[in-house]
């Protein structure tokens, strides 16, 4: 299977200070990747490089085999998933979908089908025509998914889904990344709960102070240091810090 | 300790806050040194005026008047019409419109009229503009006049201008002095017509009355002894003499009446005349205190001090004939009460007649007649002496009043001989000169041409009503809009997708300048309905106007919206970069009146350019191509700013 996301070397120094050191990683096509880390360990800083938000300092990113270079013509491939909502929330659910759309070159007949499917998909067709402020939390959540599924990208960046949900949103929000697997789109989810990579990531890559420490898929991982819950794992993992 | 804690926590916010720091300490030392610096004179400097008039225009004493004054910055015109297109387009704040027969006029004496165009629709700034206007030409009016008559002729200028402004007083002082005489000769007139002599016969006739009542009755009394009830021949004579004394009692009551009302109205008269004496006085003294003859002076001084102690004595005599009203109402009392005795007396005589004893009641009604005319007789002796006052007091009003006339006629002639002194002044200026001296005094008039005529004064604050409406929505919109953007994490977005970022931006901007419009239209609109302002002659520059001013403070805006990390510190930006426009972009303060270092500030800030432009659009009917074009470069500028933002802030840490 060909590489979605190949990241080899990559390191992000602000104001003299290493954020991002040296990692290398890559992502298959159709494959659900998870970062996983403390606050603090880097992880939206190379989330935000992958999807050209920042410039790395150092090292390469390869995505759907176009270099940096070329990442900009790559941009409408990717959809990037906001920890915090963003989009109008002057706007109805529809108006939002409609006008993210338009940004990324989707009109017309496209763009009118796509919303739909997606309003269907995200269950907000009820909604469509409802003010963005009067959603509830978990539509906010399904909303901000779908406005950067909008433009059918191929490779779905998702920072933190369900940081702050409530139990039930959460597991809305996961069945909404399972539903997106099966449709073969390549999702990366940064997160720091355990049982959300458990269940939704193939592989994952557990990151410490800028670096990643260790990665492989979560049963790989539980049986390499013999432990049983990935938990414990990423607390043996980041044991500076504990101690 | 809460509300301590509460305040610290206050001060910490603020302190932490660098905007809301730079608004609370730059804010107010900003305006102290503005204010301060601005207001520390209020004189004007380097206006820009034009000048239009014959071709050696630049040679005379008015051209090199305003040259050298530092409150202009003179530019010369071929032609008016040439001046008037430059001042429409609002580079100029006056024109002055120089005859072509400028020189000429001087040469054959006549003078000459300069007409000074001002700009009305700025009030402070017409006041001000004419104010130094007016004291350069009234110097170089000077210097036009030593031209003629030659340095050595400056005393004799003064004289003139002095001569000229004694002539003036002397000639009130004059009238003033002919209104008292002629007030002098009204009140005698009314004196001779009070009737003083009338009054004292009439009064003689009523005691006479009296007197002949009181001897017929005591004969009638002396008759009445023996005769019986039934005598008519008696009773008929009562009556027949009761008729005679009324008549002279109506007389005397007439008489009386028509003397206090004379008297009366003569006060009223001796009172006005005594004004017109004080301000025949007060224009002496003037003439007094312009004159330079010691034998003149002298003569005004005597007859100031007699006018004076006239003027003393005629209040005394007002007095006294203010007492000699009360004494003819005390007289008319007494007349009053004489008739009240007559009718008192025919009743009882009537009474007398239908009674039983005829001749007894008679008798008893002569007694009580008899004794009531006694008391009466007594009271004429009284009113006698007063009229005999009154008589003497007018006689001595009428001769005050002539002495008055005599001293007036004295100052007036002193006045001739001051006319004579003035006279001899102006011939000789004139015979020195040539000219006239009406003109040598005064060679260059000013004729004051308000350019524009609108119906109301809201028509001059339209301009500065849509540029602080433009200023405020597009500064507040344009920079609220992106913090909202960042705020929401919908610039991520815009980051993300190809060009949407600038796509953005462009619908920003387009957006607010197409409400712009609707905003100037929507002034436009209540200003024409509900204070009947003028409608704009040119509507496509209105548009232009608009256009380019909104896309300027629009572009200013979104650049703050960028850098500001909140919506209250884009807010408060705005009003850091507002207030100094404000200050100097015509809206509160003409910058013409403001000290130079602002007039080049003005120049630097858009706002000046916005309000230059509507008010050339809505006022003044001329082009405003170089607001425009410095708009415009204003406009190259801040595209060149928000595209190096749109291409070089693409990182997401300029947005956390």
């Amino acid at each position: 299977m060909a590489s979605a996301v190949q990241v080899t070397e990559l390191a992000k120094i602000i104001h003299d200070r290493i954020i991002v050191d040296r990692i290398s990683f890559s992502v298959e096509e159709g494959e659900v990747f998870g970062l996983l880390g403390a606050n603090g360990s880097g992880k939206t800083t190379t989330f935000n490089m992958l999807s050209g938000l920042l410039a790395p300092s150092s090292g390469s990113i390869t995505i759907l085999g176009k270099t940096v270079k070329e990442f900009r013509k790559s941009r409408p491939e990717i959809g990037f998933v906001t920890q915090e909502d963003s989009f109008y929330e002057t706007l109805t659910v529809r108006e939002n979908m409609e006008y993210f759309a338009s940004q990324f070159g989707v009109s017309g007949t496209d763009s009118r089908e796509r919303v739909k499917k997606l309003l269907s998909q995200m269950k907000l067709t009820e909604k469509s025509d409802v003010l963005a402020s009067k959603l509830s939390g978990g539509m906010k959540k399904r909303l901000n998914i779908a406005c950067s599924l909008v433009h059918d990208p191929k490779i779905v960046f998702l920072d933190e889904p369900s940081v702050g949900l409530d139990p039930v949103v959460r597991r809305e929000i996961w069945a909404v990344i399972e539903e997106l697997h099966a449709s073969k789109k390549t999702i990366i989810i940064t997160s720091h709960y355990m049982e959300e990579i458990e269940r939704l990531c193939g592989r994952v890559a557990i990151m410490f102070a800028g670096r990643i420490v260790d990665s492989g898929t979560p049963s790989d991982l539980k049986q390499k240091y013999k432990l049983k819950q990935m938990e414990d794992v990423f607390a043996y993992l980041v044991r500076p810090v504990v101690q | 300790m809460k509300a301590l804690s509460a305040i610290k926590k206050e001060v910490l916010e603020v302190v932490h806050d660098r905007t809301m720091l730079l608004v609370l300490l730059a804010f107010p030392v900003f305006v102290m040194v503005f204010m301060g610096s601005s207001f520390r004179s209020m004189e004007i400097n380097g206006l820009p005026i034009g000048i239009s008039g014959p071709e050696n225009i630049s040679a005379s004493p008015l051209f090199a008047g305003l040259n050298e004054s530092a409150a202009f910055k003179l530019q010369s015109f071929d032609s008016e019409e040439d001046a008037m297109t430059e001042f429409r387009n609002g580079r100029l704040r006056a024109v002055i419109v120089v005859p072509q027969d400028f020189e000429e006029s001087f040469e054959r004496g006549d003078g000459s009229e300069v007409r000074i165009i001002v700009d009305n629709s700025d009030i402070a700034l017409e006041q001000s503009v004419l104010a130094a206007l007016s004291s350069v030409i009234e110097a170089s009016s000077r210097d036009i006049t030593k031209s003629y008559v030659a340095s050595a002729w400056d005393d004799l200028i003064l004289l003139n201008g002095s001569a000229a402004s004694l002539g003036e007083g002397l000639a009130q002082t004059k009238e003033k002095m002919n209104q008292t005489k002629e007030s002098l000769a009204l009140l005698r007139t009314g004196m001779d017509g009070i009737g003083i002599d009338s009054l004292e016969s009439s009064l003689e006739n009523a005691s006479d009355s009296v007197e002949s009542l009181k001897t017929q009755i005591d004969a009638q009394k002396a008759d009445l002894a023996g005769m019986s009830d039934d005598n008519e021949a008696m009773l008929n004579k009562t009556d027949a003499f009761i008729i005679d004394a009324g008549d002279a009692l109506n007389q005397s009551q007439t008489t009386v009446q028509g003397t206090h009302g004379k008297l009366k109205e003569q006060v009223v008269q001796l009172n006005g005349t005594v004004a017109t004496l004080d301000a025949s006085i007060a224009g002496l003294e003037a003439i007094k205190a312009g004159s330079s003859d010691p034998a003149v002076i002298a003569a005004l001084d005597f007859n100031i001090a007699s006018l004076e102690s006239l003027r003393s004595t005629s209040q005394m005599q007002m007095d006294d004939a203010q007492d000699e009203i009360a004494d003819l109402e005390s007289l008319n009392d007494t007349l009053n009460s004489f008739a009240r005795a007559l009718g008192d007396f025919s009743e009882e005589v009537e009474g007398a007649k239908s009674g039983p004893d005829r001749m007894a009641g008679l008798a008893a009604a002569l007694d009580g007649a008899s004794r009531k005319l006694s008391q009466i007789d007594a009271s004429f002796d009284s009113a006698r002496e007063d009229v005999a006052e009154l008589k003497t007091l007018l006689g001595e009003i009428k001769s005050t009043t002539m002495q008055i006339d005599l001293t007036l006629d004295d100052a007036i002639a002193q006045t001739a001989s001051v006319d004579a002194l003035i006279g001899t002044l102006q011939t000789t200026v004139a015979a020195q000169t040539g000219k006239d001296p009406a003109t040598i005094a005064a060679p260059l008039s000013v004729k004051v041409e308000s350019q524009y005529e609108k119906p109301s004064f809201v028509d001059f604050i339209m301009p500065q009503v849509i540029a602080v409406s433009l200023l405020f929505s597009c500064f507040l919109l344009g920079s609220i809009g992106i913090v909202r953007e960042k705020t929401g994490k919908t610039i991520i977005r815009a980051l993300l997708a190809p060009d949407a970022l600038m796509n953005l931006v462009l619908a920003k901007i387009v957006t607010l300048v197409i409400l712009s419009f609707g905003q100037v239209a929507l002034i436009l609109l209540v200003a024409v309905l509900f204070f009947g302002v003028n409608a704009p002659d040119n509507y496509l520059m209105l548009l232009w106007g608009a256009a380019i001013s909104s896309l300027v403070l629009t572009s200013i805006g979104i650049i703050v919206g960028f850098y500001a990390r909140s919506e209250s510190a884009a807010i408060q930006s705005c009003l850091l970069l507002a207030i100094p426009m404000l200050f100097l972009g015509n809206i509160i303060f003409s910058p013409d009146l403001l000290p130079a270092y602002t007039q080049v500030l003005q120049q630097l800030l858009p706002l000046a350019h916005v309000t230059n432009i509507f008010k050339i659009v809505l006022i003044t009917n001329g082009d405003p191509a170089v607001d425009i074009a410095a708009l415009l470069s204003y406009f190259l500028l801040l595209a060149i700013i928000l595209a190096y933002i749109v291409f070089n802030r693409r990182d997401i840490t300029n947005y956390a």
